[in-house]
């Protein structure tokens, strides 16, 4: 598989690590509703198809990002960089973005 | 002995004689053969044994399908079993054994399993050797396997190199006969980066050595040298003979192998035999051709009955004659042409059987002017001759009714060429594609629809006639090289010119089976190389094994090394047949990689011996190999275990030198030491939420000690983290956990805490570290630290200060696992070696000892740490006695979870101390338990994690988590009961600190 | 002697090895010791006046994105990520005078000097011997002069630097650093290089 790194374009999946279910959001610091944290931690759906990602280049420049892939098919879509630098991440054909098609 | 050496023609340089031997008996040949080329010129015709039934077997075909003549080549640890004679390029010096007979191949003993036949059918063995239980199975399966089966893996390390590397390019071609080249030709000129990859030595495919064929006027083979010579000037065309693409794996990557020396007898000048790409491409052209598909009889595996096109191959490639007199028995028009090549070329046609009644003129006309006897309306229904064809059967059939007719005929031939029309190469297309379809014109499947940027073209893609493979190859190139980005001219469609004889696979009548009205019905093969039979397909139909996937594991027809590829279409055929449904609704399997066999050495590389894994040493490691350390494997990180003296086991040694620490001082390599660089305004911020205890008071040049959980609430792993600076500090982490904290940590920052100014970074291999420990450590540091001041008072407990030891600049952090006064010392790793150095030196007053991980071991196991054994995922703060490190006065990651009420149930376990109480070793696994025997143990109330023998309480303990914890549990006497390897021992459980409860040894 | 002993001071002994051809070794491969090796991180709200910094302070311009080096004689600037710089130079006091100009505020200086082993290689089969363990494309047309790659040979991780078209300049983890230098060298047997001896 080859993977679009948003830093440094498409790179094969042994330089990435799987960092689990990108749709999942996380609970506030001071949330104490236990369920709201159970649902976060343990509650996963396991969808056959188009699937959001959380990647790691940790083979490279380590950046985390979302990564849509179909899981059924392996075929991979635009990859999105997260954290403080993802607004100015840069946007030109080096970055390997491609559009997934349905 | 019938093959032989025709006058003239082929592409062998008949001026350069290579000699060889098969069997031990030398032969020769020339430059430009084939092993089963060569032997066919020198007559032989036996080339092995088959799989079940050690029937005799000779070549079958002249390329990668060959079912029988299997042979393993080369001997001593260069041997390689189950290689085809068929694409074994010859060389000076070959040498090639035959397989599975013995004790030779004329006379194989096992061959009395033929008689045995009707016995033999599928899933014999499993019927009658497996029995209600495995052990029926598990002693015959040893006899079996030695009577069936192919050849023999070397034992002995192969001494050749074999490499691996990585090819990017904008279109791969895979296959450079007609379409391929024209493909390539048109791709190239765009400007595209193009990869054109061949299975054999040379370009050409079915063109290779034709000189009847025309291309735009001139002879196709000179059309192929012109092309060829065109795309290899071309800066960015590389041509790749000898290379299968054997895999087509996601997103257009794609798998090959180079023989890059397998046709010489050693490689030379340190080249590899092999090479294994790993391409990785915008577009491919798949161009593989096809191959021909035999047509099943009685004794349709006699040494001389082969696929008819191979007969011209011998002869147009290596000008040899396969045998004196032939029959063809062909069901389409394309044999006619082998028939009327092999008349010319001298070879006695006895004639041509075809179940056909018309036969178009341009075929008829050519026969009758050369003299060959045509049987139209008639089929051959059984060869004969044991060891070498003599004579075959022929007998009318009508079309109609598809029925054969009584009357028979012998026809006395050493050859029979057949023909049962083609079967597209499609593997790389059914790898990459969605399910073959059926195409009745040719009877066989085509490509589906393409999953992956891959075009079929040609024969591959059902399309037989030259002019069409050239038109379709060009148009190909183009599209492929446009999904790359480039732009692209058309290509002229060259003019071509064929014979009028020149007939095309697709024009045929769909026969796969002949059957005998009356008379034996004979063993009749489907898969040559696994004796798959006709009727072996129809029992696993009786027996219910319908599905393709079914048949193919109930019969093993299409299995070993040839995966089916003359046999496939034909066992469909014949299912469908006894399912009375149609082929496509029988379906086909689907194709994986590897389309041809691919050698252990090509995947495996250069990984082998010690480039197997690599491995992390630290800037000490060379003083540690000097001084004999047994060195072990920690992740990747090499670590001295102990060092040994003389005379010492690893017990002496490792109690040796943990007593030196309690006593003295000792030193050990901490350099592995997880170390993460957290840096900016809000990494104090940052370490309170990852943490469970309180960061915000930690003062500049204090190190705290740090827990860290998961999200779940469980204990991910611990450290000390100091602060080195108002926005700078070191974290530390246990060396397996180092790569994934950091990940965890950089996560955090990725997704939960965006908005925080924190740079996190590995500064693992930044530092050296070693610990030096021990009553004197003080006194050994004071003798090489000048500039700073190492009592409780400059450098107290927790404390961490910048100094110089004999020049070199370090980080003095006084930290202790073992319990003793201890200081750690940092420094650059490029000064690590001349810091331990100096150590060692200032050390030899104090008698100072290196130690290695195991006394480190005992060191913190007779202080009751937690280590990775106690941090095993499944244990909570509480669990661990480190209740007190989770804050309730912040917010922090893990908390919620951790405070849910089963993470506090009072019997969860909990770590504890055990005393060995009769004195024998413990063991990390063992259940603690307690029942008094070893056959009544009662239920697990928990188990022993980390073991060691105590110099300091001279007793035999370990860590422990038990049900309840200390507190209910403190002074019982269980068992540590270890069924697995044996031992059911008394233990007493204490607290988990066996050695100076109050720490007052390293508050000194 | 030294204090200073660097991963492949034992392992790089000059010297010609491997296949031997009229053209003679195909690579030149050396130990690269350069005197500072910093990791420059700037926040993305100081990102413009950071690299402003830099330019003024090395006399260079800042590359536009990851992936790409710019070099003066101060030393070489490797974007590595964004707002990540790997500075390598041999300049003397560059980690103290960028720590003094670097305030907290304003972005972080991480000093990487001994935690990455630098190796120069250099011929005509430099592309050659790399494309063996990197999965990265190494035609010049994809990968130009002064690009720079994060990537793994043989699982180690390392960060790549092409300074010419036949030259590249590799820093890799210092632990690592002689199962690397012993895959590379291996690699290179086929056609065959010569081991010169260490420099910045």
């Amino acid at each position: 598989m080859r993977i679009p790194c948003p830093c440094c374009g498409e790179r094969d999946l042994g330089e990435f690590t799987y960092g689990g279910d990108a749709t999942i959001s996380r609970p506030a610091m001071d949330e104490t509703d236990l369920n709201l944290w159970n649902h976060f931690v343990y509650n996963r759906e396991n969808p056959r198809g188009p699937h959001l990602e959380y990647w790691q280049h940790t083979g490279g420049c380590r950046a985390w990002f979302k990564l849509q892939r179909n899981v059924l098919t392996h075929e991979v879509g635009a990859s999105e960089l997260v954290g403080p630098w993802a607004a100015a991440s840069p946007d030109d054909e080096t970055t390997g973005q491609r559009e997934i098609a349905e | 002995m019938s093959g032989y050496r025709l006058n003239s023609g082929g592409l062998v340089d008949r001026t350069k004689r290579l000699n060889f031997t098969f069997d031990g008996k030398s032969y020769s040949g020339f430059e430009g053969d084939t092993l089963a080329s060569a032997l066919l010129a020198n007559g032989v015709s036996l080339f092995g044994r088959s799989f079940k039934y050690h029937r005799p077997r000779g070549v079958y075909s002249a390329g990668p399908e060959e079912p029988n003549a299997l042979v393993t080549l080369r001997s001593g640890g260069r041997a390689e079993p189950n290689t085809k004679a068929t694409v074994i390029e010859l060389y000076e010096g070959l040498e090639a054994q035959s397989q599975n007979c013995w004790p030779s191949l004329e006379h194989d003993l096992l061959s009395i399993n033929q008689l045995g036949g009707p016995m033999l059918v599928a899933g014999f063995y499993y019927k009658t050797f497996m029995g209600p239980t495995r052990k029926a199975w598990m002693f015959y399966e040893h006899f079996i396997r030695k009577a069936a089966g192919l050849g023999a893996a070397a034992k002995e390390a192969d001494p050749d190199r074999y490499e691996k590397s990585n090819l990017f390019c904008d279109v791969l071609v895979v296959g450079a006969g007609p379409s391929g080249l024209a493909a390539a030709l048109t791709a190239a000129r765009s400007g595209a980066r193009v990869v054109l990859a061949d299975e054999n030595p040379e370009a050409g495919g079915a063109l290779l050595g034709e000189s009847q064929d025309t291309i735009d006027g001139q002879p196709a083979q000179d059309w192929v040298a012109k092309t060829l010579a065109e795309l290899t000037a071309l800066p960015d065309v590389t041509f790749m003979p000898r290379t299968t693409v054997y895999g087509y794996y996601d997103h257009n990557i794609l798998g090959a192998v180079e023989r890059v020396a397998d046709h010489l007898a050693t490689p030379v000048n340190h080249q590899p035999r092999q090479k294994h790409w790993t391409i990785r491409c915008a577009s491919v052209v798949i161009a593989t051709g096809a191959i021909e598909r035999p047509i099943v009889f009685d004794g349709n595996d006699t040494p001389g009955v082969m696929l008819a096109d191979a007969t011209r191959r011998f002869a147009q490639r290596q000008g040899v004659a396969v045998g004196r007199q032939a029959v063809v028995f062909t069901n389409n028009d394309s044999a006619y042409r082998a028939a009327l090549d092999l008349k010319d070329a001298g070879v006695d046609i006895a004639a041509i059987v075809d179940p056909r009644n018309t036969i178009p003129d341009a075929l008829t006309e050519a026969v009758q002017t050369r003299g060959i006897r045509l049987l139209s309306g008639h089929v051959v229904t059984g060869a004969k001759g044991g060891k070498r064809l003599k004579t075959v059967e022929v007998a009318t059939f009508d079309a109609g009714s598809q029925s054969v007719g009584e009357s028979k005929e012998w026809i006395a031939a050493d050859t029979l060429a057949v023909s049962g029309g083609w079967t597209p190469t499609i593997h790389l297309a059914s790898q990459a594609g969605d399910k073959p379809v059926f195409d009745d014109k040719i009877a066989s499947f085509v490509p589906g629809k393409a999953l992956q940027a891959w075009r079929a073209v040609g024969a591959c893609n059902g399309d037989f006639g030259l002019a069409d493979c050239l038109s379709a190859g060009s148009k190909a190139g183009a599209g492929a090289v446009e999904d790359a980005g480039f732009t692209s001219e058309a290509t002229p469609t060259p003019d071509v010119a064929v014979p009028a004889h020149a007939g095309s696979g697709g024009s045929l009548y769909p026969i796969w089976e002949i059957s005998r009205p009356s008379g034996p019905k004979g063993k009749k093969f489907v898969d040559l190389q696994h004796d798959v039979t006709a009727e072996d397909v129809r029992l696993a139909q009786r027996e219910g094994f319908e599905s393709v996937e079914h048949l193919k594991r109930y019969t093993t027809l299409g299995m070993a090394a040839d995966q089916g590829k003359t046999s496939n279409v034909n066992g469909l055929a014949l299912m469908a047949a006894a399912l009375e449904r149609s082929i496509p609704e029988v379906g086909t399997t689907r194709f994986r990689p590897p389309y041809t066999p691919v050698t252990l050495g090509a995947l495996g590389g250069r990984e082998t011996g010690h480039h197997l894994a690599p491995v992390r040493r630290t800037p000490m490691h060379d003083w540690h190999v000097k001084a004999g350390a047994d060195m072990l494997t920690a992740g990747q990180w090499m670590r001295p275990q102990v060092y040994r003296k003389a005379g010492e086991d690893v017990f002496a040694a490792y109690v040796r030198e943990a007593k030196a620490v309690r006593e003295g001082v000792g030193m050990v390599d901490v350099s592995t030491l997880g170390k993460i660089a957290v840096q900016g305004p809000d990494a104090q911020n940052f370490l309170n939420l990852v943490y469970s205890n309180g960061f915000k008071t930690l003062a500049v040049g204090k190190a705290r000690y740090g827990l860290m959980l998961r999200e779940d609430g469980f204990v991910y792993d611990d450290g000390t983290t100091w602060r080195l600076g108002e926005t700078e500090y070191l974290m530390t982490t246990t060396t397996a956990n180092a790569a994934g904290v950091l990940a965890h940590l950089e996560f955090l920052l990725a997704t939960v805490w965006p908005e925080l100014r924190v740079q996190v970074t590995s500064v693992t291999e930044q530092w050296a570290g070693v610990a030096v420990a021990g009553p004197k450590s003080r006194a050994t540091l004071e003798s090489v630290i000048k500039d700073l001041d190492l009592s409780n008072e400059g450098v107290p407990f927790m404390g961490v200060q910048p100094g110089t030891l004999d020049g070199i600049p370090v980080l003095v952090a006084r930290l202790s696992f073992s319990g003793e006064m201890a200081f750690e010392v940092y420094t650059g790793a490029n000064y690590g070696a001349a810091l331990w150095d100096k150590l060692m030196a200032a050390g030899e007053a104090f008698g100072l000892v290196p130690y290695g991980t195991e006394a480190l071991g005992t060191l913190r196991i007779e202080k009751g740490h937690v280590a990775g054994p106690e941090l095993d995922g499944r244990t909570t703060a509480k669990d661990l006695g480190l209740g007190g490190m989770a804050s309730r006065k912040k917010h922090y990651i893990g908390r919620p979870l951790m405070e849910r009420e089963a993470l506090n149930e009072d019997n969860r376990l909990g770590l504890v101390g055990v005393i060995s109480s009769n004195g024998k070793p413990l063991r990390a696994g063992s259940h603690l338990v307690a029942g008094q025997t070893a056959e009544q143990p009662g239920k697990s109330l928990g188990h022993v994690s980390s073991t060691t023998y105590s110099p300091a309480i001279d007793k035999f303990v370990a860590l422990a988590m038990l049900e309840g914890g200390l507190e209910p549990n403190e002074n019982r006497e269980l068992f540590a009961a270890d069924p697995l390897r044996g031992g059911h021992d008394p233990v007493q459980v204490v607290h988990p600190c066996f050695f100076d409860k109050d720490g007052s040894r390293m508050h000194v | 002697m030294s204090n200073l002993v660097y991963a492949l001071e034992d392992a790089a002994q000059p010297g010609v090895y491997g296949a031997a051809g009229t053209e003679g070794p195909g690579v030149t491969i050396s130990e690269h010791r350069p005197e500072s090796m910093l990791q420059l991180g700037a926040w993305p709200d100081t990102q413009a006046s950071f690299e402003a910094l830099l330019a003024s302070t090395l006399n260079l311009s800042v590359p536009s994105r990851p992936g790409l080096a710019s070099v003066s004689s101060e030393g070489s600037l490797l974007v590595i990520a964004p707002g990540r710089y790997l500075l390598v130079s041999d300049k003397p006091g560059i980690t103290q005078q960028l720590s003094g100009q670097i305030d907290a505020d304003q972005g972080v200086v991480t000093d990487l000097s001994h935690a990455r082993a630098g190796i120069r290689m250099t011929g005509r089969n430099a592309a050659d011997v790399l494309r063996k363990g990197f999965a990265i494309d190494l035609d010049i047309r994809k990968f130009p002069v002064h690009s720079v790659a994060q990537t793994t040979f043989h699982h180690i991780g390392l960060t790549l630097h092409r300074t010419d078209e036949t030259t590249f300049e590799l820093f890799i983890f210092r632990g690592f650093a002689l199962s690397f230098w012993e895959a590379l060298t291996d690699a290179a047997l086929e056609y065959g290089y010569q081991v010169a001896g260490a420099g910045q």
